[in-house]
């Protein structure tokens, strides 16, 4: 025992220089290209600053700016529309998708992962192109296969379904393989249990499965809300006609870019920090809302026959 | 949930593959520091010698190109001159961003700037661009009334003009005579609404111009140009969208134009607007003049002989709609600190302000001087010119001055003395690209009324820039 | 009757709408797999076909298929871009792949003071997303004269807190004995790390290099701000800006889906023979 512990205290001495050395290169990229950047983003949204010439103090005019900006507003309901009714059409979709795939009925399972998976891979900017091809009118793909006249891309009301459908089609492995990987990972005895006692596939499968991923799922929706917060790329590339993108279809981080381009460094600044509230807002209320359907999923989850088939969970 | 290496079989990385892979990305870091900057500005001459300008532009570089070698050829003084011409971005805001880029990063700045006549205040004012009365003040009485004024701002001189662009009033004579429109007889809004409703009533697929929900800013920015001296906010800084009635006007029209459906709706500058033209949907342009750069392109063989200019309809009750200008036009500066800043200057004397330096560009480009008493001049060499050998048929037809008539020049120049400047501001590329595009769209796809997409403007303005003439 | 008995005759039971239940699995499997690859198809069909056609004939087949699109695309120096792409992708994923695990491993199984702390301190960045310290990256790259090249494409990616994450979570169900029992071996901490952790590590590192490929493959904005000249911006920067030579305006569709056949196909093709590495990856190391 003595000896362990002097073993343990000799390792930790030597151990502590090289813990530095190991972690140096990480932090000190870290500081100097996250840390620095960040805090003087800060510093800058206090300000008023054209990128050149000198800095002005301006307290938080910027943010009063923005949150007096119309605009603003605009762009902060499309990013939350854009995440909620991709999550929203996404998940039962990518669910009921992993079930199939993982049904006894289904042969080749390797080969439909594959195919569902395969968007995941595909270059971002390279689909949305795509996408405009398919959406543009006159001459888009899509008017031309069914005889249309729509205009996709530049009624937007129509461009942000496009801009979700372009969403749902991209995320649909990732939550696709989520869904699988869990289901996978069940003990078949529990589901025979279940089924012994009558329980339909689907409600099987969302009692079984749901409070025992919990933790993966929670995950998924975090991530996916974080990135989604964060939308940039999709709606800029399919529908900003000469670099410019209409407030009424673009996210949130459009002021980012657009204040920086017209030489409003502080308030670009504080477009970004309040971006990055709002995704700490919303990385909370996820978590909350988590809790909240916890606790109630518990209440519910008795009567499917767990307990008489003796499994708990 | 540790799975072990063997289950990720082939996904591993053997120590072989990383070594591989690491190689790879040291060799892509060693290029990265080779790299090293790309287009921020080659560094000036020595000053020995001859004086090698820098010039930064966004498109062109060849036409600047001729312009340099034929000035240079005016006058000893520039024999050991030569020039680097770099295009530095897609467009002109770009351009004017990649120099605010080399002014905080402190390198090297080109001896020669163009920009758009919108994006030169906010230099002006932060007191980086040379200060030109002294060498504007023998030409002065020579040059047109507008271009005098794009060259100042704040009632000093920074710029040179490139380029002027009066208004002028595009259209198809033949499909206008088959509908009985005579275009010179147009004077009020109300005469030309009703005169687009005649018109596309005789013609069901076609319209005497077009506009859709997303149109360029210059389209509002035309029509306001008439009212110079205006701009967005007094001199003391305040904004007076809502007090000045030359906005309300000219949204009114606008709106009228929305309602009646006289406009093809297609703006201009987007994916179809090419097509519309060559398929002669859009038989009229209330333009600026750089249209006959773009419209016998689209429109092609087909259409020659048919499209006239005549300078713009009245359109009272706005502000006489015959005066005005596109942004202005595109123009020259000198930035401070420039390697070859005086060098710079004194050629753009000769190239844009004397009547020698420019007809001389303008025989080896086409660019129209901005020296009233060249204009004889520019007409008649003209019409005496003769096709060269190396010009096809077509491209030769398709030059403006034969595209669009025998008295198109005339015109135009006659055109040039009626250009008048709207008073941009330092802020002038955030107000007009995020916030007058943002309320022009909603008030023409219905979304705003006149007074309330004014109202909006105002209040944004207000709230997004404050006092434009004090912001950094 | 056994267990056994009972769930067959239930089985049964249940899939006696078996058969219409199989073909409703089917079709949906069908439509799906057509929604996932009819984009592919559109990209690699029109890619094609010449600049008018596309617009003329955007949904159907090349008659007759051409590489002229292909051909415009190069000499529009579009491979460059391409080549910028695989640079930037491949340098920083090789570098954020070393680094992260290093830091990793020392954040896990190292002992040194602080440890706790500037741990929490880098996980809680996580949430910040890149948009929000643009402005402030941009003065100090300006600073730097970093603006335009590869390297501000490069460094700023080489630490990221996710790829620190994941490799903690890797190493926390790795046992400390094997380390013990190396130390008191007398092998010091540089070959305990690459000769043991490393070879372990393998899983993760596996995964965290393709989600920082992927990554990096697919930046936009990032490029877009900092380096969009058009001898260091990569693939997405270039692609949507190909319009017509002499007016501009009009998109060449069908360089531009040549373009994106470069982007799309290669990496389909990886991922075709390392699927597990890239599901991985994508989930952050979850599945």
């Amino acid at each position: 025992m003595g000896e362990r512990r002097l073993a343990g205290a000799r390792a930790g001495s030597g151990s502590r220089l090289i813990g530095y050395a190991f972690i140096a290169p990480f932090v000190l990229l870290f500081i100097g290209f996250s840390a620095f950047p960040d805090v003087y983003t800060l510093i800058l949204s206090f300000q008023h600053y054209a990128g050149y010439g000198t800095a002005t103090a301006a307290g938080l005019q910027n943010y009063d700016a923005l949150l007096h900006y119309p605009v603003f507003w605009t762009e902060l309901e499309n990013t939350l529309e854009y995440w909620v009714l991709h999550a929203v059409i996404l998940i039962p979709v990518a669910f009921v998708l992993a079930l199939v795939v993982r049904s006894k009925s289904v042969r080749g399972k390797s080969a439909w992962r594959a195919i569902i998976f395969l968007p995941q891979v595909m270059s971002i900017v390279a689909v949305t192109l795509a996408f405009q091809v398919m959406f543009a009118s006159p001459s888009g793909a899509i008017n031309h296969l069914l005889g249309l006249h729509v205009a996709w891309l530049t009624d937007f009301d129509i461009t942000k379904w496009v801009v979700v459908a372009l969403l749902v089609w991209q995320g649909l492995g990732f939550w696709f393989v989520v869904f699988l990987s869990g289901l996978t990972s069940i003990d078949p005895a529990v589901e025979e249990a279940a089924m012994i006692d009558g329980a339909g596939v689907i409600r099987r499968a969302i009692s079984i499965v749901v409070p025992l991923m919990k933790n993966v799922f929670l995950f998924a929706v975090v991530i996916d809300a974080i990135t989604s917060m964060a939308l940039y790329t999709q709606p800029t590339v399919l529908a900003a006609s000469q670099g410019v993108l209409d407030p009424s279809v673009a996210p949130l981080s459009s002021l980012v870019v657009v204040n920086l381009q017209s030489s409003s460094f502080g308030q670009s600044a504080a477009a970004g920090w309040l971006l990055f509230l709002l995704t700490i807002v919303v990385s909370i209320a996820v978590f909350g809302m988590f809790r909240l359907l916890g606790r109630s999923g518990t209440a519910r989850r008795r009567p499917v026959g767990g307990r008489r088939a003796g499994v708990t969970w | 949930m540790a799975e072990t290496g063997d289950e990720m079989g082939r996904a591993q990385l053997s120590r072989r593959s990383v070594l591989k892979y690491g190689s790879i990305g040291a060799a892509a870091l060693g290029l990265a520091a080779c790299s090293g900057t790309a287009q921020s500005g080659a560094k000036g001459s020595s000053g020995t010698g001859g004086d090698t300008l820098t010039i930064w532009t966004w498109a062109g570089a060849s036409i600047l190109q001729s312009a340099f070698n034929a000035v240079k050829a005016t006058s000893k003084d520039f024999a050991g001159f030569k020039t680097n011409i770099q295009t530095v971005a897609a467009n002109d805001y770009a351009t004017a961003e990649k120099f605010s880029l080399a002014l905080s990063g402190g390198t090297t700045l080109p001896d020669i700037l163009q920009l758009n006549y919108t994006e030169m205040p906010q230099f002006a004012a932060a007191g980086v661009l040379e200060e030109l009365s002294t060498v504007y003040a023998p030409y002065s009485a020579d040059l047109y009334a507008g271009a005098l004024q794009v060259a100042k701002y704040n009632n000093s001189y920074y710029a040179f003009p490139e380029s002027l662009n009066p208004k002028l009033f595009y259209y198809r004579s033949d499909l206008f005579a088959e509908a009985k429109i005579d275009p010179t007889s147009i004077t009020t809004t109300e005469d030309f609404i009703a005169a687009g409703t005649a018109f596309h009533r005789k013609f069901p697929s076609q319209y005497i111009m077009n506009l859709n929900t997303e149109p360029q800013p210059y389209v509002f920015g035309e029509m306001i140009s008439a009212y110079a001296p205006i701009s967005f906010a007094s001199p003391s800084g305040s904004y007076q969208v809502t007090s000045n009635p030359g906005f309300e006007q000219v949204f009114s029209f606008l709106d009228q134009i929305a309602s009646a459906k006289i406009a093809y709706p297609v703006d201009d500058f987007t994916t179809d607007w090419p097509s519309a033209i060559k398929n002669e949907k859009i038989c009229g342009f209330l333009g600026a003049d750089w249209l006959d750069e773009f419209v016998p392109g689209y429109a092609t063989q087909s259409q020659y002989g048919k499209w006239k200019a005549i300078p713009w309809p009245t359109l009272s009750p706005m502000a006489n709609q015959q005066y005005g200008s596109d942004a202005g036009g595109s123009v020259f500066v000198v930035p401070k600190g420039a390697p070859n800043s005086q060098a710079a200057v004194e050629f753009l004397k000769q190239w844009r302000l004397s009547p020698d330096g420019s007809l001389a560009a303008f025989n080896a480009t086409g660019i129209l001087p901005i020296n009233s008493t060249t204009a004889s001049t520019v007409i008649s060499s003209l019409s005496t010119a003769k096709k060269p050998a190396s010009t096809s048929q077509a491209d030769w037809l398709e030059l403006p001055q034969h595209y669009f008539g025998p008295d198109y020049i005339a015109t135009k120049l006659q055109a040039m003395n009626r250009v008048k400047v709207f008073g941009y501001d330092p802020s002038a590329v955030k107000e007009w690209s995020s916030i007058v595009s943002n309320w022009l769209t909603k008030l023409l796809s219905g979304r705003a009324s006149v007074s309330a997409a004014l109202a909006g403007l105002q209040q944004d303005m207000q709230t997004q820039v404050g006092n434009p003439y004090s912001n950094g | 009757m056994t267990a056994a008995d009972r769930v067959g005759r239930s089985a049964s039971r249940i899939w006696t709408r078996g058969l219409l239940a199989r073909i409703g699995c089917y079709a949906l499997l069908v439509l799906v797999a057509v929604i996932a690859l009819y984009p592919l198809y559109l990209v690699i069909a029109n890619s094609l076909k010449s600049n008018s056609a596309v617009a003329l004939n955007p949904s159907g087949f090349p008659a007759p298929p051409t590489t002229s699109s292909y051909s415009q695309l190069v000499a529009a120096g579009q491979l460059r871009s391409f080549v910028n792409s695989l640079i930037v992708a491949t340098a920083t994923t090789v570098g954020a792949v070393f680094i992260s695990a290093l830091a990793g491993y020392a954040f896990t199984k190292l002992r040194f003071p602080g440890r706790a702390i500037i741990f929490a301190g880098l996980i809680a960045t996580i949430m910040v997303p890149i948009q929000t310290a643009i402005p402030g990256f941009y003065v100090e790259f300006a600073r730097l004269h970093w603006l335009n090249t590869y390297q501000v494409q490069i460094v700023p990616f080489l630490a990221p807190v996710f790829g620190l994450f994941m490799v903690r979570q890797y190493l926390l169900s790795v046992p400390d004995e094997i380390i013990e029992a190396a130390r008191m071996d007398g092998a010091g901490e540089w070959s305990i790390y690459w000769r043991i952790i490393v070879p372990l590590l393998r899983p993760v590192l596996a995964a965290l290099g393709v989600l920082e490929f992927l990554m990096m493959w697919n930046s936009f904005v990032w490029p877009q701000v900092m380096a969009d000249a058009s001898n260091v911006a990569p693939l997405p920067v270039t692609l949507p800006t190909l319009t017509d030579r002499t007016l501009g305006i009009v998109p060449l569709y069908g360089e531009i889906m040549a373009g994106s056949v470069l982007a799309i196909v290669p990496l389909i093709i990886v991922f075709l023979r390392y699927q597990r590495a890239f599901v991985s990856g994508v989930t952050y190391g979850n599945t």
